[in-house]
């Protein structure tokens, strides 16, 4: 009889363990259970993220953090120095294949709006040593500079803000300098079209320029 | 530093040797089970008091509190013989397990077969030592070195066991793994002395495997008393039925001694076991970024351990004591060699450091 | 008095179970003693799913199934470990391979069936030590039972006479055993003794501890990262998902939680046993790194091997493996370069550290080029085959078989970079042959030049940061240091029963001299006149695994009596059965 009491609390008790310990056990049940140790023939040498845009409202885009070094040319590039241009900064490797597949976009859409107020930055991450990147912007007649890059320290840059998740990533950054969206996986022209369109128009007219 | 030739050659004459003279050892003990003195068997009734719980005596422990009478535990329907006052007033013991064996000294056959096992242990240890002392690292890191390792570690807790219980009816039944382990080692496990993998360089070897090593000689010793415990107890229920005892069964202590017997080595080596392989995830963080990754030997670590745990879980639970109980032990034994020997050998994994081509 | 424990509920963290006599259970009642028999109900059949769960019958049978259950996750391939054996598993087995695939037995520890039992398992752990935990929170300061009627007819019993009068022989037992630091009970002409209640709380906190130890496990689980990543000497790595081989997350973890360090390797040394049989063994690996903490701060020197990770703000970096990476310098059609760097080769798992490879260049124009190459650290060659003898590069060369075409790079989906897609790709009619460094092969048709500068290691680095590694330690050494207590402590009671001398109590001294032979003066329940007091001293103890409880005894013994003055003996209690009816209705009191 005197056993209700705390058998009443006791049951309250377990219940509550109980839901804790179920919940962490459950959800950390089937997350990062499979790694495998070291490299082996299945790599793909890269993180491959959510594809998708992520676009960001102006008054709520996070600030871009201050980027800058040597470029696979040899010459000092920094975001800075393009203030009051939209800037389109694109993560790269010379090996990944979806990388390859959204060169020839980058690289089209670099020249229709080079004289419309946007610059394209890239940056060469995991690729050892710069004649790779060299040979990668030779062949897709890449003409904006690319930062060499190899540890990926730009990525470290960006993780307080918008984390380029994944290679290829892209980021743009409107002419105030704040990040308005982050593309993960390879770039669609009309998306970036139409997303570089709004940018880079003047303030008040109306987006909407045709692929050029 | 280049390995020491001569002192390799020493450790494994030593381990020869010890092998030679554990089977004497063992020889001395059959000696002893075949033509020792009988033990008083009738006193040695092992009845519990029906409200007593599992006696708390020692299995011939000090006995300075009976002064050397068999004391009766009988709870009615036993027919001990009467107990004898011996000054000092009236008072009685737990349960007596072996306390009739304190009435018969050990013999001669016992002291020959105990003193060859000291002998053996002594150049079982020694050769160990220069082993050691070749590699110039701590003597276990390949299979080899682990079961020449256990096998020392089976026959130390066989040795306390006799100085604590006076359990010397193990020695025929412990001796014969050991000698089959030392001659697995000197034939087919055998690999010559030499640095240890990069991965193993760590003090953490000095801690995990020696616990791994301490437990296993430990349930290798109790499990040999539960196959022994199981054919006494068999032999017990046909005692009742009416069949007279075998040659070696009369000899050996009765069923519920060998049971308690297996059952507090079990607890002695099982804190030790949990700790082993705790030790064993604290290295394996350091070494390979994880604290437990179900590579095949911490499974069956796991295994093992969760098998030693339903053991003792099933002693506490009516129905499951006895037999069954003992049937878990020897299956959570069977784990434990798989684990040791089964995994290095046939499963690879990242423990895979058996040194056996 | 037992029957009712067994139908529910048995005392799952002793030995005992439903053996144990009244005398040494504890806490209230079960509640379903007493109560009227009625039908089931929801909550009827509720409860007593519960109770069945927290059986001890249960506990049993989720542990030995938690055993067999991990048996496949230790003989079949696991994805988490090695995913190519799994799948060349389900090749080779292509009616048992796909069935095991469905039931998730490649991935055993992370089934839903597994984490059904283990979680079942706990869930019985809890409903059975949580509440036990409060009783013994609550009945802490519980007293002893009183004194049986007789207890020298306990399992460890003494009689004897004193010629202190019954008060002071009871002062004197009482304070005896208080002093002895046990808790005490008194009554009329009894005082009863207890110790040794940590052995619960040592049970308690082992079992508890294991439920923290699974707390912390899911912690880990859901708030850390694992990372793989590889480094060649002279490259370096931020720490950030972008820039890792292959990130495994826990659900909680964001890309921006990571921590910004930044690790460049400068070096890697590997050394060899180079001779006696253990020939060709590895005997040593060191790292040397550099690394930074943040992104501004200072750079730091460490030197990493294979049990000493480096720890940055929480992260640990470890050592897994190493290879080599040889260098090329490819010069295409067109004459410009097309590659340079240092390719890694996998070690294909011999002895000698043979290593195989491939070289995409992607860039070469006219043709995409691409290689598939086999680097021996210490070439040589036995009547025409190409083998290494040791390795340590010695004596390094690397043999390619070369292709040109369409490496299928550009058209997106992501390649394995340690593999070649040749359908594009036609091969080119070189005879292979072994480059040493500085050599350099002409490619047909004016397809370019491919020279072997030389080579360098790599290594391969894992990251993981697991939040819940220092709670697992502690809960785990928690967990020892209860098993311990639990298997060390004896719970013991003794009691201490006075009685004056020759008073004509029931069952002392003058009943049941039968059976016992008695030494001393023999009187046979008669008193001696005036004064004095029979003592009876009993005691009871679980089965203690540590022993000793005589010995222990013996000495109580041994001081009660010198406390009452010498005592004379008694006439004997008689060794036949105790007064079963006696005892337990002095337990009901």
């Amino acid at each position: 009889m005197s056993s209700h009491r705390p058998a009443r609390a006791a049951v309250l008790a377990v219940a509550a363990a109980l839901a804790v310990i179920t919940g962490l056990a459950l959800s950390g049940c089937a997350a990062g259970q499979a790694v495998q140790n070291g490299p082996g023939s299945g790599d793909t040498n890269y993180v491959g993220g959510a594809v998708g845009v992520t676009d960001y409202r102006a008054g709520h885009r996070p600030t871009a953090p201050p980027v800058a070094g040597p470029a696979l040319t040899g010459q000092r590039v920094s975001l800075s120095g393009y203030r009051g241009k939209v800037v389109v900064l694109n993560f790269w490797a010379s090996w990944c294949g979806p990388c390859r597949s959204e060169a020839p976009v980058l690289a089209q859409l670099s020249r229709t709006y080079q004289g419309r107020g946007a610059q394209f930055i890239g940056v060469n991450i995991k690729d050892l040593g710069q004649a790779n990147g060299a040979a990668y912007e030779r062949s897709f007649g890449i003409t904006y500079p690319s930062l060499y890059d190899p540890a990926g320290q730009v990525l470290l840059a960006f993780r307080d803000t918008v984390p380029p998740a994944a290679i290829p990533s892209t980021l743009v950054i409107d002419r105030t300098g704040h990040i308005a969206a982050r593309i993960i996986g390879a770039v669609e022209y009309s998306s970036l079209n139409s997303l570089l369109g709004k940018l880079t128009a003047p303030a008040g007219s109306s987006p909407g320029v045709s692929s050029g | 530093m280049p390995v020491n030739l001569g002192m390799a050659r020493l450790s494994d004459h030593l381990l020869l040797l010890t092998v030679v003279i554990y089977s004497l050892a063992m020889l001395a003990f059959a000696g002893e089970l075949a033509y020792g003195r009988r033990r008083t068997g009738a006193a040695a009734s092992q009845q519990e008091p029906e409200l007593a719980l599992a006696g708390s005596a020692a299995v011939g422990g000090p006995a300075a509190l009976r002064g050397g009478q068999p004391a009766s535990a009988g709870s009615g329907g036993q027919a001990p013989p009467p107990a004898q006052g011996a000054g000092g007033g009236q008072s009685r013991g737990g349960a007596a397990d072996a306390a009739a064996d304190q009435a018969v000294p050990a013999g001669l056959w016992v002291r020959a077969a105990l003193a060859l096992t000291a002998v053996g242990l002594a150049t079982h240890v020694v050769g160990i030592v220069t082993r050691g002392l070749a590699a110039h690292r701590i003597p276990w890191g390949n299979m080899y070195e682990f079961v020449t390792a256990i096998t020392c570690g089976a026959v130390l807790v066989f040795l306390v066991l006799v100085l604590r219980y006076r359990a010397y009816f193990l020695g025929l039944f412990v001796m014969v793994p050991v000698v089959l382990g030392l001659g697995l080692c000197a034939t087919v496990l055998y690999t010559a002395a030499g640095p240890l993998m990069p991965a193993l360089h760590s003090y953490w070897i000095a801690i995990h495997v020696t616990a791994a090593i301490i437990s296993t000689g430990i349930f290798m010793v109790a499990a040999t008393t539960t196959v022994m415990y199981l054919f006494a107890e068999r032999s017990a229920a046909r005692v009742a039925a009416g069949v007279a005892a075998g040659g070696i069964m009369r000899r050996l202590p009765e069923a519920q001694v060998l049971d308690r017997l297996a059952y507090r080595t079990v607890v002695f080596g099982f804190p030790i076991w949990t700790f082993a392989i705790i030790a064993g995830a604290i290295w394996a963080d350091q070494a390979w970024g994880r604290y437990w990754g179900w590579d095949p030997k911490e499974t069956w670590a796991f295994i093992t351990w969760v098998a030693y745990a339903c053991f003792l879980h099933a002693r506490a639970t009516a129905g499951w004591r006895g037999r069954k109980a003992a049937v878990v032990q020897l299956v959570a034994f069977g784990c434990l060699i798989f684990n040791l020997i089964g995994v290095n050998l046939w499963v690879t994994g990242l423990h895979s450091y058996a040194g056996i081509s | 008095m037992t029957s009712a424990r067994t139908s529910g509920v048995t005392d799952p963290v002793t030995e005992d179970g439903e053996d144990a006599p009244d005398l040494l259970k504890d806490g209230p009642q079960e509640e379903m003693a007493g109560q009227p028999a009625k039908p089931f109900g929801i909550m009827g059949w509720l409860r007593w799913c519960w109770r069945q769960l927290t059986s001890m019958r249960t506990a049993l049978v989720l542990l030995f199934l938690l055993a067999v259950a991990s048996v496949p996750g230790s003989m079949l391939p696991q994805n988490g470990t090695d995913p190519v054996k799994v799948q060349q598993y389900i090749g080779q087995h292509p009616l048992l391979g796909p069935l095991l695939n469905r039931l998730s037995f490649f991935d055993v520890f992370a089934a839903p069936w597994f984490a059904a039992i283990y979680l079942l398992l706990f869930t019985s752990l809890a409903g059975c030590v949580l509440p036990r935990a409060f009783r013994l929170a609550v009945s802490a300061q519980a007293k002893p039972p009183a004194a049986p009627r007789h207890p020298a007819r306990l399992p460890f019993g003494t009689a004897y006479r004193t010629a202190l009068d019954p008060p002071e022989a009871l002062a004197a037992a009482t304070g005896l055993l208080s002093g002895k630091g046990f808790r005490l009970r008194a009554g009329g002409g009894w005082v009863s003794a207890e110790k040794g209640y940590l052995r619960e709380t040592g049970n308690l906190l082992f079992h508890i501890a294991l439920l923290a130890l699974l707390a912390a496990i899911g912690l880990g689980a859901v708030f850390g990262y694992k990372a793989d990543i590889l480094l060649t000497e002279g490259d370096g790595f931020a720490n950030t998902v972008a820039a890792y081989d292959q990130y495994h997350p826990g659900r909680a973890v964001a890309p921006g939680d990571l921590q910004p360090f930044t690790v460049w390797l400068d070096r890697f040394d590997a050394s060899y046993v180079q001779s006696g049989p253990l020939r060709g063994e590895p005997s040593s690996f060191a790292a040397s790194l550099r690394y930074q903490a943040q992104p501004s701060g200072p750079m730091r020197r460490y030197d990493l091997q294979v049990n000493h990770p480096l720890n940055v703000d929480g992260a640990k970096v470890y050592l897994i493996g190493h290879g080599y990476a040889p260098q090329f310098r490819i010069i295409d059609g067109h004459g410009h370069v097309a590659l340079q760097q240092a390719v890694p080769f996998l070690p294909t798992g011999d002895t000698a550290d043979t290593s195989e490879g491939v070289i995409k260049v992607p860039d070469a124009q006219p043709e995409q080029l691409g290689f598939i190459g086999v680097f021996l650290p210490t070439e040589v060659a036995f009547g025409g085959q190409l083998s290494s003898a040791f390795p340590a590069a010695l004596h390094p060369a690397v043999s390619l078989v070369s292709y040109a075409g369409n490496l299928g790079l550009d058209a997106g989906p992501p390649q394995s970079v340690y593999q070649l897609q040749t359908s594009g790709m036609r091969r080119l009619p070189i005879a292979p042959q072994p480059l040493f460094p500085g050599q350099s092969i002409k490619l047909p048709n004016g397809a370019g030049t491919v020279t072997f500068t030389g080579y360098r290691q790599w290594i391969s680095l894992q990251v993981t940061y697991d939040p819940g590694r220092v709670p697992a330690l502690i809960s785990a050494i928690v967990a020892i240091f209860g098993l311990l207590v639990s298997f060390l402590v004896r719970r013991r009671r003794l009691f201490v029963r006075v009685r004056p001398a020759g008073a004509s109590a029931d069952g002392v001294a003058g009943d049941g001299v039968a059976g016992g032979g008695v030494a001393g003066d023999g009187v046979a329940g008669g008193g001696v006149a005036g004064g004095g007091a029979e003592v009876e001293f009993g005691g009871l103890a679980r089965s203690d695994v540590a022993g000793g409880f005589e010995e222990e005894f013996a000495a109580l013994t041994e001081a009660l009596r010198a406390a009452h003055g010498g005592a004379q003996p008694a006439a004997p209690g008689p060794p036949v059965a105790p007064d079963e009816s006696a005892m337990t209705s002095e337990d009901r009191k």
